[in-house]
């Protein structure tokens, strides 16, 4: 979906955990999914602060 | 009317229009053409299609038979778009605005970050009715004091995707917790106090565009700085 995203002008998209969890990984043990999620905000934070 | 004439985009589905172009120099053909319609229109006749006729589409589709079938049509298209010879699609691709990318944030420590999303957060019960599919509108959840997406709390409602995996954990769908753990460690400045929710299936880019412009305003009233929208 980032192709489609970055087409309309979405240039500060991101992969995410995929479509059914866009912030999440079901197949990891909780606490790793945890990190997961803090680790992609933290990417996604980073990105806001990039010139496109 | 000329097609990007403003007035062309906020009637062409009441009224017929006929395509006049830019110049006055063509408007000797124009007015020919209005007569020609006109007169059908006074006789009841069938009107035709929008090329034939020569007034600008109104977004009606009527069903009916083609010579060929429909794989074969696009199979056509696609071999004259390869040899540079002009096709004519049958469905109009929807031309996007798009947007000017906002710039960059300076301070991530004062900054006010929002969570946003269409992926059809709502609170338990779906109190503002927000739809599956073809959604009209967006949904504001209060989330002051909340550290965690409480799966008994929270649902989400969405046509296109299989929803039993945000379900289970809102935080996948809309990233709170981790949020919250950010603004505890100082890592932004706050965390803003309502997550903009609506659905993206099936979304009529009208709507989408009005959606995505309503969030946008409320949070610039609000003093927000900068956006995580989370996309299924």
């Amino acid at each position: 979906m980032i192709p489609v995203a970055k087409e309309v002008g979405s240039l500060r998209a991101i992969a995410s955990g995929g479509i059914v969890s866009p912030t999440g990984n079901p197949d990891l043990p909780p606490e790793k999914e945890k990190e997961f999620r803090r680790e992609l905000i933290l990417k996604a934070l980073k990105t806001l602060q990039e010139e496109v | 009317m000329d097609e990007d004439n403003v007035g062309a985009d906020l009637y062409r589905k009441r009224i017929y229009i006929v395509n006049s172009g830019p110049s006055i120099a063509r408007m000797t053909p124009t007015l020919q053409r209005m007569a020609a319609l006109g007169i059908k229109l006074a006789r009841r006749e069938s009107i035709g299609k929008p090329q034939d006729e020569g007034y600008l589409p109104r977004g009606i589709k009527r069903n009916g038979f083609a010579a060929k079938p429909p794989a074969e049509r696009a199979v056509d298209m696609l071999l004259a778009k390869l040899r540079g010879e002009p096709f004519h699609s049958e469905i109009a691709a929807p031309k996007f605005a798009g947007s000017k990318p906002a710039a960059p944030l300076r301070d991530l420590k004062s900054a006010v970050i929002a969570l946003v999303t269409d992926g059809g957060l709502v609170p338990e019960g779906n109190p503002d009715k927000i739809e599956p599919g073809r959604p009209t509108r967006f949904t504001t959840i209060p989330i002051s004091g909340v550290t965690s997406l409480d799966p008994n709390k929270y649902d989400a409602v969405h046509s296109g995707y299989d929803t039993a995996i945000a379900n289970r954990d809102p935080n996948r769908l809309v990233p709170l917790d981790a949020m919250r753990e950010l603004e505890r460690e100082g890592a932004i400045g706050k965390l803003h106090e309502f997550v903009h929710s609506t659905g993206g299936a099936h979304a009529a880019v009208e709507n989408a565009t009005r959606i995505g412009k309503d969030i946008a305003s409320q949070l610039k009233t609000a003093g927000v700085t900068g956006v995580i929208l989370t996309s299924t």
